[in-house]
């Protein structure tokens, strides 16, 4: 039921990115594309994904790693300037970009994130925060115009976009840790306390994994 | 022991994973050497020639000269627009540097992509840069659909610059004898082009 | 990653694992810093003009020197760290190995792009000196020595995080593990334990200085590799300083772990996270991520706010834990009677040292005082301070605890420890009047009237390399058993 609303409002999103006005919008300057439909194709996807690893996600931990990497690339691979070009001269590569932003870069991020366990998810982040802040940078400090399609005035300000959208996930990340997530932190140390057998839970299924049976045996 | 297998799995699905990712982003940028288009198109040209198509220009003094009738001789061409602030003072002045430099067999074409570019506005850069054909002609192509397809053939991008002018991938392009466009430097590569030639010939 | 589930192994086999981890972190902690001692007494006699030294010789030996010196204290800090958290919230001891694994490459890598490659603009590869080398070495050296940094990175960043998760699973979040819900909440919840105050710091500031971190030396990767994407070099300079003031800092709240273990043990009365304790450590964490701007009272394109930033919290950045530990300290040795070993001294001499330490930071830190004296041997001056007679005593006490199959009963050894004090102290003493005497820091070759201060040091240097040779080989002697009984 849940599942099932949360990929509808993925679908909800993947349209509203899609929709001709809409698109044409978002597709006429660089910053509304990459930051704007970008995100909205692909946490289309990546809602859709969370909810199918909620149905069919048990004991497919082992994937998380590799679908977050492989989601993380696909999205990167767009974000390279040449395929950013290439999408506004080719209508076909345009459409072959926004299904791969929802399919193989939304989906396999949300199955993958849903599945992570905290310590992978931070890893995640502090990846995704460099990185963005870099390609930010590069688009900032680079002497060429880099898009054919687009103006160096755009480039710029996307530059500026990414590096105060890295500063903005690198504060949200921290409070969060701060708070405590209500996932992992509230659930599994209750689970932890009460040593219960492993719960195929897919919002934290390493903190379940990890038996606890040794906590404190080092006391002296 | 069933964590072990499960990790030794997880270890393997990452390593695919990463190696995929690696193919991608390797092949999307030509290997790390393309991640731009302009770089791609260049290194595409070098690696194709890309044969031009038929265009008739028309030039400051009203002559019309289909683009064939350069058959035979080198052309360096660049694509240019006659009011343009910028860009196109750097590949005028790319031009006169060539004019002195290039042996005589070698003509140069300046082509206005700018459908507003008329034979007035023409001259006043040909004026501007000292441009007199039949060695360096300034030229407007009158038929749209021919001039498309001529800036789509050469990889020319040209966006409106919101200020009523334009913004384009400036570059100095070199054609051969049989008309096909072998390669593409950038505005300033002035010794880039005369090199090329000067093997050509060598 | 693949640590995640290679983690999930649970139990007490896992605990187990974490110390046959924890003894090979410390073994090679200990080779290593012997190692990086001796490279530094080779700079020293060189100085003192009793050997000689190709300069460029000297100054790849200065910037292994440096980052070897800085990967280590971070190796035994984490060490210490991990070695009691774990007795607190439960550890994978995954991430312990991946870490090592990384560092062990990152470190092979470094090495090449010294020793090989010829790299040696000093640990901080302050930009653009990576790539201005006057043909000293190739890009591919900077490339490669920042890469072997980047997987440090990577791995100290794993450990963090899985510290962090355990925190937040068994704290219910990091504000939590820093006992804010007893602090600003006033409630009566039991306080988190010393040492999962001390880890909790530790988490925030070491993994945000490691985004830091791995964010400049990308972008110098990348400069290197495509001159054209020029860095502004004050922000690299910020960039590098949050990163490395901020990690170097950590390592003596990573060991201070040890500090708070071990001494309620040995007099056998609890150390117990008041109000204050909590108030001190929360404030301590905001200011060593601040304070980093010291480093750049030079530099006077900075904005004056800055400046006074820097210097303003540099006064007070460290007295809160400082004063909770030192205090808290002497309350519990205070008429417990305790009867000092080697294990208390030591733990007595990092309390010493990291209190003194300060007082040499603080001078520097002062804008009238740094304009003078920052590029002088003062600077050195005051992190061997710290980190000889604060970090290391805290790592040896460490050592000698396990190599005594953690048994707190006093069995003297008393006196290496206090030999180990005098010879340090000297060493350091000769940094410090080097600097007061205006002698440059990073000179490979010195001025005839500073030879004596050269000679004195080199002289206690050795002394010091003995005594700290004593420990490690005690430790190390007691390998074979230690990993025997797991």
């Amino acid at each position: 039921m849940r599942a099932r609303t949360q990929a509808a409002i993925g679908a909800g999103l993947v349209l509203l990115a899609l929709l001709p006005p809409v698109a044409g919008r978002l597709e006429a300057r660089l910053p509304l594309q990459v930051l704007g439909q970008y995100p909205l194709l692909v946490a289309g996807g990546a809602l859709a994904g969370a909810a199918l690893a909620r149905r069919h996600g048990r004991g497919a931990g082992w994937s998380a790693a590799a679908a977050l990497l492989a989601g993380a690339a696909v999205l990167g691979f767009w974000m390279i300037p040449r395929w950013i070009d290439a999408a506004v001269a080719l209508p076909s590569v345009r459409t072959l970009r926004a299904l791969s932003l929802v399919l193989a870069a939304g989906l396999p991020l949300g199955w993958g994130w849903a599945l992570a366990g905290p310590v992978l998810r931070g890893f995640a982040l502090a990846n995704a925060v460099p990185m963005l802040a870099v390609t930010g940078w590069i688009l900032l400090v680079v002497p060429a115009r880099l898009c054919n399609s687009f103006l160096v005035e755009d480039q710029r300000l996307l530059g500026r976009l990414q590096l105060a959208l890295a500063l903005a996930i690198l504060v949200a990340a921290v409070l969060r840790a701060l708070a405590g997530g209500p996932a992992q932190g509230a659930a599994t140390d209750r689970r932890m306390r009460r040593a219960s057998p492993p719960i195929a839970s897919p919002q934290a299924p390493r903190a379940t994994n990890t038996s606890p049976s040794g906590i404190g045996s080092r006391k002296p | 022991m069933a964590e072990g297998g499960r990790g030794r799995l997880a270890g393997a699905a990452t390593a695919a994973a990463a190696a995929a990712a690696l193919a991608l982003l390797a092949g999307g940028t030509a290997g790390g050497r393309a991640f731009t288009a302009e770089a791609a198109r260049r290194l595409d040209i070098a690696a194709a020639p890309r044969a031009l198509p038929e265009v008739v220009l028309g030039d400051p003094t009203g002559a019309l000269v289909p683009l064939s009738a350069y058959r035979g001789h080198p052309l360096v061409m660049e694509f240019v627009y006659a009011t343009c602030p910028d860009l196109c003072l750097t590949l005028g002045t790319a031009f006169e540097r060539l004019d002195t430099l290039l042996p005589a067999g070698v003509a140069l074409l300046s082509v206005s992509f700018d459908p507003a570019d008329d034979t007035e506005r023409l001259g006043w850069f040909a004026d501007r840069h000292g441009a007199r054909p039949p060695r360096w002609r300034v030229a407007a192509i009158a038929d749209p659909a021919a001039r498309e397809a001529l800036l789509a053939r050469a990889g020319v991008v040209v966006i409106p610059d919101g200020a009523g002018g334009f913004v384009h991938n400036a570059a100095l392009y070199l054609v051969d004898g049989a008309g096909r466009l072998v390669a593409v430097f950038d505005p300033e590569d002035t010794e880039g082009v005369r090199a090329a030639l000067a093997a050509d010939a060598g | 990653m693949a640590e995640a589930q290679a983690a999930a192994t649970g139990g007490t086999a896992a605990m187990d694992r974490g110390r046959t981890w924890v003894v090979l972190y410390l073994a090679t902690t200990g080779v290593v810093i012997l190692l990086m001692m001796v490279f530094g007494l080779l700079m020293r006699l060189a100085q003192s003009e009793w050997i000689v030294l190709d300069p460029a010789v000297f100054y790849q030996l200065l910037t292994v020197h440096g980052i070897g010196m800085v990967g280590i204290a971070a190796l035994g800090g984490i060490a210490i760290l991990w070695h009691f958290l774990s007795a607190h919230v439960p550890l994978r001891s995954a991430a312990l190995a991946i870490n090592l694994v990384l560092f062990l490459v990152g470190v092979v890598m470094i090495l090449w792009a010294v020793f090989i490659g010829g790299f040696a603009p000093a640990w901080t590869f302050l930009y653009p000196l990576p790539a201005i080398s006057g043909g000293v070495w190739e890009p591919w050296a900077g490339v490669l020595d920042l890469t072997g940094v980047l997987l440090i990175g990577v791995g100290f960043l794993i450990l963090c995080l899985e510290m962090g998760r355990a925190i937040v699973a068994s704290q219910g979040g990091l504000g939590r593990g820093l006992g804010w819900h007893v602090l600003f909440g006033g409630s009566t919840d039991k306080p988190p334990a010393p040492t999962v105050v001390a880890g909790t710091m530790v988490v925030i500031v070491t993994t945000l200085a490691l985004v830091a971190g791995a964010t400049i030396v990308v972008m110098t990767i990348l400069n290197l590799l495509f001159p054209s994407l020029a860095i502004d070099p004050l922000f690299a300079k910020n960039m590098i300083y949050f990163f490395g003031h901020v990690f170097i800092n950590a390592t003596i709240y990573m060991g201070v772990a040890a500090v708070y273990e071990l001494l309620p043990r040995i007099t056998g009365r609890p150390w117990k996270a008041s109000r204050v304790f909590l108030g001190a450590w929360t404030l301590s964490t905001t200011m060593v991520l601040i304070i980093f701007p010291h480093h750049l009272l030079m530099d006077f394109a900075m904005p004056r706010w800055t400046m006074v930033l820097g210097q303003v919290l540099s006064y007070v950045n460290s007295f809160p834990v400082l004063a909770v530990t030192g205090l808290g300290a002497l309350a519990i040795v205070h008429r417990s009677g305790i009867r000092w070993d080697l294990v208390s001294t030591l733990l007595l001499i990092a309390m010493f040292g990291w209190m003194a330490g300060v007082i040499p930071a603080v001078v520097d830190a002062t804008v009238s005082v740094n304009y003078v004296m920052h590029n002088t041997l003062w600077v050195p001056g005051h992190f061997h301070f710290y980190l000889l007679l604060g970090l290391l005593p805290m790592i040896f006490a460490f050592m000698i605890h396990l190599a005594r199959d953690e048994d707190v009963t006093a069995r003297g050894g008393d006196l290496t420890a206090i030999l180990y004090l005098l010879f340090g102290l000297g060493f350091v003493a000769m940094f410090l009047m080097g600097g007061w005497a205006s002698v440059p820091r990073r000179w490979a070759v010195h001025m005839p009237e500073w030879l004596v201060w050269d000679r004195i040091a080199t002289v206690m240097a050795a002394g010091v390399i003995v005594l700290a040779g004593v420990f490690v080989a005690i430790f190390l002697a007691r390998i074979p058993r230690l990993l025997r009984h797991g």
